[in-house]
């Protein structure tokens, strides 16, 4: 009877990269089928405390929106702004308000792009204190601030409605008395740098910043920060349409409640908001997975993320036709709402959910709802590996003993792990040994770093023909048994901090693994040219250039390269700056994964040669088998 | 040039990583080096050090680091890293010593127990040669070994312990009884835990004379540390009451901080009893069954008070590697091992990630990462059972003569072979 089982088993595993490969389309057509209404949830308010639209909106002081309007129309030049003149008049305004106003000083140096130069910036901050409770915990509404000078090619994404508007709203809330969290209204120079330097003083923690920030403390401080959201808009009734968003550093999300929040006030008012600029429902999915993949914010509210703030980022779409004051009206009126919704917090966000995907602005997916594709991938993963070591890894024979001539099969094999793990290392430490070179012979930095990238991928490609002993003295079942197993322990890790990119990940990754031995009906030649074709396209490299082609809409090859140096640099620099993930883990565990598949194709097309490679195996069995719980990490 | 490369690795890392960002996920109260830095700084103040609740090592343990730090050109406990990196060279010393003595131990058995083996078996009999062949990768498992990477960048003291536990083994495989029991005295009296080698020690030899030279020990470094301390006995409060009563709930790298946190208070001297009591109870047995290998005894007893003491220390974990590997001639009686060692692999990886989900982006919970130290713990008691498992099942076919018994059907042979290993395997529990 047993033996019966362990021959439908076996059966069974024989066929495993068929079913790995049905595994792998079933998980791409649930995602597909996940982004149907059908199968996913309309989104819900879990905080009962916020209620958001259930007051009445009192804002109706169109006339403060658009005298600011006026005042900072005249004032928000970029020489001002270089200057810090505006965020000097910023200070002062907001301290005729009455507000705990300041500003602050930042010195940014970046020696691997800027060279000797430092930037300075100047933020300005003004602190609303609550009425109605002690001062322990605050709101944060912040703009960037970005001038451009009419008819230059940033015009469009000047904020200067944003700060309008949350000078108007300053004054407004100071009159309100039902506040019971201070609100900070915050204005950030130099995109991410400015953020992250207040974000840091703020929680006393600038020392973290040094050496590329440097920041002055500040004078004035609030309670623990409970919700943020971020505000971009040029004019001030660009509030028809607007862009929400949502993804942060990581990839981490806010907490739903929050997004929901911010949905149901906006369609009270009939503001249309978007995600990613996209409606069609596959699509927004992917695009939402893309951007958490990305690693990078999607717009400023992401640095506060990493903080475990919630937040959300609104920025203006187009333009509407006419400045109507109904719009201006609206525009204040969406944030009081907003903000008195999040004033009746009791407790940090915790009831709704961290992890979702959003299919659509106001339905989402839950974490295990969209985790079994990713699961389902690593089955066909895990399928591989139990076939390898079902089969054993006896030479030939499957039943002599598998598991005392274990020890000659791992050295070998832990001796690869080790080798792909260095190239990932070298991966990660040598950019900016790359740019610094690349300096010297003033090219780019973003197509420095990408040739060195491609001369690191090359090099990884390459050893295998560098050394060819080591691939031949591995056992091909004990080889696959290695990737599979940390091909699928890489995407479970990777799948807990950011989902988006283990999926959009193993996508390519894990059929690539799966077949990278290939079918053996092929003639072996294309069997290794398909094969190195489809793993060269998988490495991380291949997936960054393909991508980029992709997303020009395979138009161009040029515009594809720069693309992909922006968006190496980008992974690069915003690993060091704001902490994201990404570019590690591309370097310490998909890229060694890729190199033990590629290996894989070696060793199956270069049988290794019966006797001599069994005789070393055994020679290395008594030296190397101990070496394995220390290496095989 | 093993430990070169092993210190130039921990080198790189320390530049890479702060010790903060690994002692978060990896370190334990009673090992951290903040302790010392914390006695320095109440010291200055005038204030009794153990008054406080961060020091948890004994008073001649801290004097001694302290004396290296000063020796090495710290003067406030600043050159940790020198001085941990001093201790693992000569724990790698101890290390390379218990391998010769333990080699000669190996040999000296196997001489002794020959004429009982089955003549069938001579080809697994061990040879000189194979055992010092281990020399290379038991060192390069410990230089190498991401746990004890861990420890060192987090700045963790266990080293010191390390260093007095692997003499004491070495001692002890020599057959000194004396001086293993003396050691076993200091290594208690730094940590506790390390008492259950008294066991071994006692079986290995004469025990009226261990027995004496431990309490003399002991007593004696009692005795001095309340000279140190000022005629106070404040000290033996905050190192030993706390090593059993584990009154700090700081999440780490153990099983205790979760269960005493969960439990309700009035059960929470139940709790500590018990967790106590599965330290204790399984000696008993162990130390019958084991009686006549007390090298192996003193291994298995040690390694399962490091994996199950309310604060168990990740360099210990690097050790416990160690000596499994020293045991090479057991690997291919050890089923399933593949499974428990991917199993600490995946615990490896995932304790940082959901140490930094649950306290960074709150996007997990303290039960995520409480569930990879379970995952951690449960696999190590899986090798560790293994490990007994595989001792007797060799032992057995020393015994009885080698894998494919001389019957007549294949499958019969399994199904008898598998008997006594599950016999043994109740008689283990």
């Amino acid at each position: 009877m047993t033996g019966k089982i362990e021959t439908t088993i076996k059966v069974f595993l024989s066929y495993h990269r068929f079913v790995g490969i049905l595994l792998i389309v079933g998980a791409i057509g649930y995602m597909v089928m996940l982004s149907d209404p059908q199968f996913n949830n309309r989104c819900y308010i879990s905080e009962k405390a916020l209620s958001p639209g259930v007051v009445e909106e009192q804002f109706n002081q169109v006339n403060f929106i658009n005298d600011y309007y006026a005042d900072v129309q005249k004032m928000y030049t970029v020489k001002n702004l270089e200057s810090g003149k505006f965020q000097k008049w910023l200070e002062e305004e907001m301290q005729k308000i009455g507000l705990d106003a300041y500003t602050q000083n930042f010195t940014f140096s970046y020696p691997l792009i800027l060279g000797e130069k430092k930037l300075q910036g100047i933020n300005a901050v003004g602190i609303s204190r609550a009425y109605r409770a002690a001062r322990t915990e605050a709101l944060v509404l912040m703009t960037p601030l970005r001038a451009a000078d009419s008819g230059a090619a940033s015009h469009e994404r000047r904020t200067d409605g944003s700060v309008a508007l949350m000078l108007a709203l300053a004054k407004f809330f100071r009159r309100q008395t039902h506040w019971a969290k201070d609100t900070i209204f915050l204005f950030t120079e130099m995109e991410t740098v400015g953020l992250q330097a207040w974000l840091y003083a703020h929680h006393g923690e600038s020392s973290l910043l040094k050496p590329s920030i440097s920041v002055s403390d500040p004078p004035h401080r609030s309670g623990s920060i409970q919700a943020a959201v971020a505000l971009e808009f040029a004019g001030v009734s660009g509030w028809q349409r607007a862009r929400l968003h949502v993804e942060g550093v990581n990839g981490v999300l806010p907490n739903l409640d929050l997004v929901n929040t911010v949905v149901r006030i906006a369609g009270k008012h009939g503001v249309r908001l978007e995600l990613h600029g996209s409606d069609r429902q596959p699509a927004l999915l992917l695009r939402s997975l893309l951007y958490q993949a990305s690693g990078s914010p999607a717009s400023l509210h992401g640095l506060f993320l990493p903080f475990d703030i919630p937040a959300v980022g609104l920025s203006g779409e187009g333009r509407a036709a006419s400045s109507s004051s109904s719009a201006t009206r609206t525009a204040g009126a969406v944030v009081e709402a907003i903000w008195r919704s999040l004033n009746n917090l009791q407790e940090r966000f915790h009831q709704s959910f961290f992890f979702y995907a959003l299919p659509a602005i106001d339905r989402y997916v839950s974490i295990g709802d969209y985790t079994p594709p990713l699961g389902v991938v690593l089955l066909a993963l895990a399928l591989a590996a139990i076939d390898s070591l079902v089969v054993g890894f006896g030479d030939g024979d499957a039943s002599t003993k598998p598991k005392s001539a274990g020890g000659g099969v791992v050295g070998p094999v832990a001796r690869l792990c080790v080798m792909a793990g260095c190239f990932g290392l070298l991966a990660l430490v040598a950019p900016a040994y790359f740019i610094r070179t690349a300096a010297a012979f003033r090219i780019d930095p973003g197509a420095g770093m990408l040739i060195g990238l491609l001369a690191v991928q090359a090099m990884a490609a390459a050893f295998p023909l560098m050394f060819p002993n080591m691939i031949v003295a591995c056992h091909p079942g004990a080889l696959r048994l290695a990737a599979c197993l940390s091909l699928g322990l890489s995407l479970g890790a990777v799948s807990l901090v950011n989902f988006g990119l283990a999926f959009l990940s193993a996508l390519p990754l894990a059929p690539v693994c799966l077949l990278a031995a290939g079918p053996d009906r092929l003639p072996a030649v294309l069997r290794f040219g398909i094969g190195a074709v489809a793993l060269a396209a998988a490495s991380p490299i291949g997936l960054l250039l393909g991508g980029c082609y992709a997303a020009g809409g395979a138009r161009s090859l040029v515009s594809a390269w720069t693309c992909a140096e922006y968006g190496a640099l980008q992974g690069y620099v915003e690993g060091q700056l704001l902490g994201s993930f990404t570019y590690r883990l591309n370097c310490l565990m998909l890229l060694p994964c890729w190199l033990l598949a590629w290996c894989q194709l070696f060793a199956r097309a270069w049988p290794r040669p019966a006797a001599p490679a069994a005789a070393a195996a055994a020679a290395e069995e008594t030296s190397t088998e101990s070496e394995e719980p220390a290496k095989d990490k | 040039a093993l430990c070169l490369a092993g210190c130039l690795c921990r080198l790189a890392l320390r530049a890479w990583l702060t010790p903060q960002s690994v002692r978060a996920w990896s370190s334990s109260p009673v090992e951290s080096w903040t302790a010392v830095r914390e006695y320095l700084a109440l010291r200055r103040a005038g204030v009794d050090p153990y008054d406080g609740s961060a020091l948890h090592l004994p008073p001649l343990s801290l004097r001694l680091m302290l004396a290296a730090d000063s020796l090495l050109g710290g003067g406030d406990g600043d050159r940790a890293w020198l001085v941990l990196l001093a201790l693992e060279l000569a724990g790698c010393l101890a290390l390379k010593r218990l391998l010769r003595e333990f080699g000669a131990y190996t040999l000296r058995r196997q001489a002794a127990n020959v004429a009982s083996y089955c003549s069938a078996s001579v080809p697994m009999l061990l040879s000189g040669d194979s055992l010092r062949r281990l020399r290379l990768p038991v060192i390069a498992a410990y230089w190498f070994n991401p746990y004890s990477l861990v420890a060192s960048v987090a700045e963790a003291t266990t080293p010191l312990s390390n260093l007095v536990v692997l003499l004491c083994l070495a001692e002890l495989c020599r057959g000194r009884v004396g001086f293993a029991a003396a050691l076993c005295a200091a290594a208690a009296y730094h940590g506790l835990y390390p008492l259950c080698l008294i066991v071994p020690i006692c079986l290995a030899g004469p025990a009226r004379p261990a027995l004496l030279a431990f309490a003399g020990t002991l007593a004696c470094l009692l005795a001095a540390s309340y000279m140190l301390t000022g005629g106070s006995w404040a000290y033996l409060q905050s190192v030993y009451a706390f090593h059993a009563l584990a009154p700090d709930h700081t999440p780490g790298f153990s099983l205790s901080w979760y269960l005493f946190c969960e439990a309700f208070d009035h059960f929470r001297s139940l709790f500590q009893a018990v967790f106590q009591a599965n330290l204790v109870c399984v000696l008993a047995p162990l130390a019958i069954r084991f009686r006549s290998d007390p090298c192996f005894l003193a291994v298995i007893c040690w390694a399962y008070t490091a994996i199950f003491k309310p604060y168990c220390c990740v360099s210990e974990q690097a050790l416990i590697a160690c000596v499994f590997i020293m045991h090479a001639q057991l690997h291919a009686h050890m089923r399933r091992a593949l499974l428990a060692i991917i199993l600490l692999i995946v615990a490896f990886v995932l304790a940082p990630i959901m140490h930094h989900l649950w306290l960074y982006p709150g996007s997990a919970n303290s039960n995520f990462y409480f569930a990879i130290s379970l995952l951690h713990c449960t696999a190590m008691a899986l090798l560790l059972y293994l490990f007994c498992i595989a001792y007797l099942k060799r032992e057995f076919l020393l015994h009885h003569g080698p894998q494919p018994l001389k019957f007549s059907d294949g499958t019969e042979a399994k199904i008898v072979l598998q008997a006594p290993t599950v016999k043994l395997l109740f008689v283990n529990n």
